[in-house]
């Protein structure tokens, strides 16, 4: 996908939440968006998996995901784009319907997009996202976190997405149940070949998982680029002061993580 | 504020038009009353003329029209039944209905409101759940076996209650108490309900730590807090309080504008009801727009939004 | 209120909201004594209705049958005796057979019109909770003007208008009692729509019609039995009355208002007629007010209302 000087705004709000944004992802990369909350990523995140009109925001500006120029798409446009952007949000249990078990709404999945569905078995899928197919009966409310978000990205990997847009898919969970989750989207993109855009406010995991990152700051980047250069030697002032005041680089997790990339 | 007057003025009158619009509709849309009014044994003539009287067979904009015209200069033709001015009818019974209204209200207030309080601070023990369970009682119960069970209890075999009206306020007393089980048994649930959260907010527990006195802490704070709710639901009460006066009216024969809405309908006299529907509608919203100012008078909040 | 007061957990609604890993569990304790409550109220509603709906195959002598000989004979407490345990009426009919009877229609009438209710209120509730925007605007404006109707000014018209029968009587309790569910269901279904998993639901392409239907709508499952149960009372209260003022039901149909009607006029020598069928309904009504609150308090302890 490419952004290139957009602008986005809330309604209701008069100022952009996000402007002047420009932004890129290629295939086959993990890209991150690091900033604190309200800095606009998670509408960014929002507008390029073209659902700025159910959250009430409208965009202003060149925005192209998977070929298809979002800023001037109607509905239809934007309904044929589901399939190949798919979106992880951040509380598993949240973003499932408390009344349909696994297998169900895989079904539900299935019936919406039929024949792009038909690549893998319900069973296949859950052992893809390393999780037992005995879960497949169960409901949410009956999954553990870690079990919630890999049902979510299960659901999000059976549409055969070209974009994955994870947004902040691991801060609700403990540590130990973050490393799996990011062992499995590296995997999504090494076997699949599926770009993901990673939305975090965590440093410690952006640093593990992204070839490049743009930082962002009141709806604005301020900073982008290879991530190792990004976050050793930051341009940015406010980059800076994210670096320093980040938790995690060398606390007891962050082994674990660094294992994950190995 | 007078913005916000204005607007809810404004809000007012677009739910009358609304509800006029509604009710016009649903008396229409029931068909040709005409049947219903002579019964099976008129003349088509009969018919005829009936329909020619109530213009219904003008054509339908032409009836609202001439609708809104007599909602809005009150002049509503005669009563079928009566022959007089159906304006005037409902004029001379309303007061009666007003003081009922009225009496039950303070009833339901100045008993519920303490039971509320009382039940609240004694919450969860027996005499709290006794009491929830005799308030939920009251709701149950219908309004018009209420009336006659206490017809059968003073009137009949004490003697307390004089037959029709003595112009005394004795004959308002039972019709009063009837109608206000129903309001006093939510008001109490109510307030019993808010006060009881309110007294668990720190700030009652701050009072008494500063050693104020149980009662005052129950009566200044506690109470002030408590009342919106109350306010509020007094104004929706309102609709409850117009039927239940109806049925009362019926029961105790009180002359009000509810025995006279009733009669009406007995007596299928199709303009008196049309007056009568006006009516109520019109004090229905009056009542909820001063309802809603009485609100921003208290709650100071509420004026800004 | 007199429903235990055990904490009980909600069970459907135990989104695990906080971070970490735990599996959402259920307090298995709280939440069975939430279903003791709520079989204990249902029970002697269940059986008062059976035993009214079996009332043919039973020995109780015909409801209709006139003894102008036997009129007004007290119940059995009372000085009656066992002949007819609840006494006779005006017209020398028993007043148990007539009670029993009288409760199918009750029931019925009940039941169907909170249906008729429910049914539409839900569905604009629905539509306006979900849409937003002007048709919310329209609609919440048609529930509030609905909602300045008292019921007697609703019912009036179309009475006049249509005679009484009881399909204008379910007319009547629709016509009352779909606004104050559509307000409930509409507040309901705006707060299930902005939960995330129907935005998830929107990224892979679902359409507004088949969030509405197969998601909000079962999410809002629980309330709309809670909402149905006391509609039931209320819908009992109002064909009493209706029937009571003679607009309701009529002979030779019963109904526990219209036999309560009947005795209107003979307090003094005959108040059990009006006394019994009057107890019987405020009894229904209470355990229909109970067993809601009991389920209200079994799925959704938050919104208790006392």
């Amino acid at each position: 996908m490419r952004a290139v000087d957009v602008a986005i705004r809330h309604d209701g709000h008069d100022a952009p939440t996000v402007k002047g944004v420009s932004l890129e992802v290629g295939s086959g990369e993990i890209v991150g968006i690091v900033g604190e909350s309200g800095s606009g990523k998670t509408t960014l995140a929002m507008a390029v998996a073209g659902l700025s009109p159910y959250t009430g925001a409208a965009v202003d500006g060149a925005l192209e995901v998977v070929g298809c120029d979002l800023a001037s798409a109607d509905r239809r446009a934007l309904k044929a784009l589901r399939a190949d952007v798919q979106v992880v949000f951040q509380n598993p249990h949240a973003s499932l319907d408390p009344r349909q078990s696994v297998r169900a709404g895989f079904r539900e999945l299935r019936t919406l997009q039929r024949e792009r569905t038909s690549w893998i078995s319900d069973e296949e899928l859950m052992e893809r996202v390393k999780l037992s197919p005995d879960l497949l009966d169960r409901y949410p409310h009956q999954l553990s976190g870690g079990q919630a978000q890999r049902v979510c990205i299960a659901r999000a990997l059976l549409m055969r997405p070209r974009l994955l847009i994870a947004d902040e898919p691991t801060s609700g969970l403990d540590v130990s149940v973050q490393a799996r989750v990011l062992e499995l989207l590296l995997d999504v993109r090494d076997r699949d070949g599926i770009a993901i855009l990673f939305i975090s406010h965590d440093l410690a995991v952006v640093r593990l998982l992204c070839d490049r990152v743009y930082v962002m700051r009141f709806g604005e980047v301020v900073e982008s680029g290879p991530t190792t250069r990004v976050l050793t030697e930051p341009q940015d002032p406010y980059t800076k002061a994210l670096i320093e005041a980040s938790p995690g680089r060398h606390g007891p997790g962050a082994d674990r993580l660094r294992a994950v990339k190995a | 504020m007078i913005v916000f007057i204005a607007r809810k003025v404004g809000g007012a009158l677009v739910t009358f038009a609304v509800a006029i619009t509604l009710a016009f509709l649903l008396s229409r849309m029931s068909g040709d009353p005409t049947a219903n009014i002579l019964g099976p044994f008129a003349t088509p003539d009969q018919f005829e003329s009936l329909r020619e009287r109530l213009g219904l067979n003008d054509p339908l904009p032409v009836q609202f029209l001439d609708y809104l015209k007599s909602a809005f200069t009150a002049d509503f033709g005669e009563s079928l039944q009566y022959g007089q001015s159906n304006t005037q009818l409902i004029l001379e019974r309303l007061p009666n209905t007003i003081v009922l209204i009225v009496l039950a209200m303070a009833i339901a207030i100045g008993i519920g409101v303490p039971l509320g309080v009382v039940a609240a601070t004694k919450e969860g023990s027996a005499w709290d759940r006794l009491a929830s369970t005799v308030a939920l009682l009251g709701q149950s119960m219908p309004v018009f076996w209420l009336g006659l069970m206490l017809i059968l209890v003073f009137a009949v075999n004490l003697g307390l209650l004089p037959a029709g009206q003595d112009g005394s306020l004795k004959h308002v007393i039972l019709p009063a108490v009837t109608l206000s089980m129903y309001p006093l048994a939510q008001i109490a649930r109510l307030t019993r309900a808010t006060m009881a959260e309110v007294l668990r907010e720190p700030y009652i527990d701050a009072a008494r730590a500063r050693g104020l006195r149980s009662r005052r802490i129950i009566g200044v704070h506690a109470l002030r807090n408590a009342s919106m709710p109350v306010v509020t639901i007094t104004a929706l009460q309102a609709g409850l309080l117009l039927s239940g006066a109806v049925a009362v009216e019926y029961v105790f024969n009180y002359s009000g504008f509810g025995l006279l809405a009733i009669q009406a309908v007995e007596f299928r006299d199709y303009t008196l009801v049309q007056a009568v529907v006006a009516f109520g509608v019109l004090a229905f919203i009056l009542l909820n727009l001063a309802v809603d100012l009485l609100y921003a008078v208290i709650d100071p909040r509420i004026r800004r939004a | 209120m007199s429903t235990p007061t055990a904490a009980t957990e909600p069970v459907v609604d135990r989104l695990a909201t906080e971070p970490g890993d735990g599996l959402a569990t259920t307090t298995g304790a709280g939440v069975a004594a939430g279903s003791r409550a709520v079989l204990w109220l249902a029970l002697p509603l269940a059986i008062t209705a059976a035993l009214c709906f079996l009332a043919p195959l039973l020995p109780l002598p015909d409801p209709n049958e006139q003894n102008l000989r036997n009129t007004l004979q007290p119940p059995v407490f009372a000085g009656g005796d066992w002949s007819h345990p609840l006494g006779t009426d005006k017209l020398g009919r028993d007043m148990l057979a007539r009670l029993l009877h009288g409760g199918q229609l009750t029931f019925i009438i009940g039941v169907a019109g909170a249906l008729v209710a429910v049914v539409p209120g839900a569905l604009i509730g629905l539509a306006a909770g979900f849409a937003r925007g002007k048709v919310d605007a329209v609609v919440s404006q048609l529930i509030s003007a609905q909602l300045a109707l008292p019921f007697v000014l609703i019912a009036l018209p179309i009475i006049i208008a249509r005679g009484q029968s009881i399909w204008v009587l379910l007319l009547v309790l629709g016509l009352t009692g779909w606004a104050p569910v559509a307000r409930v269901v509409r507040a309901e279904a705006m707060s299930v729509r902005e939960r995330q998993f129907i935005l998830g639901l929107r990224a892979v392409g679902a359409s507004g019609a088949r969030i509405m239907f197969r998601h909000v709508l079962p999410n809002l499952a629980a309330v709309l039995v809670v909402l149905g149960t006391l509609q039931v009372g209320t819908a009992i209260l109002i064909e009493s009355a209706l029937s009571f003022l003679g607009m309701g039901v009529v002979e030779p149909d019963m109904s526990w208002g219209s036999i309560l009607a009947s005795g209107q006029d003979i307090l003094k020598q005959g108040w059990w007629v009006s006394t019994i069928p009057g107890i019987a309904i405020t009894a229904v009504v209470l355990l229909v007010n109970l067993l809601g609150d009991a389920l209200l308090v079994r799925y959704d302890p938050r919104k208790r209302q006392y």
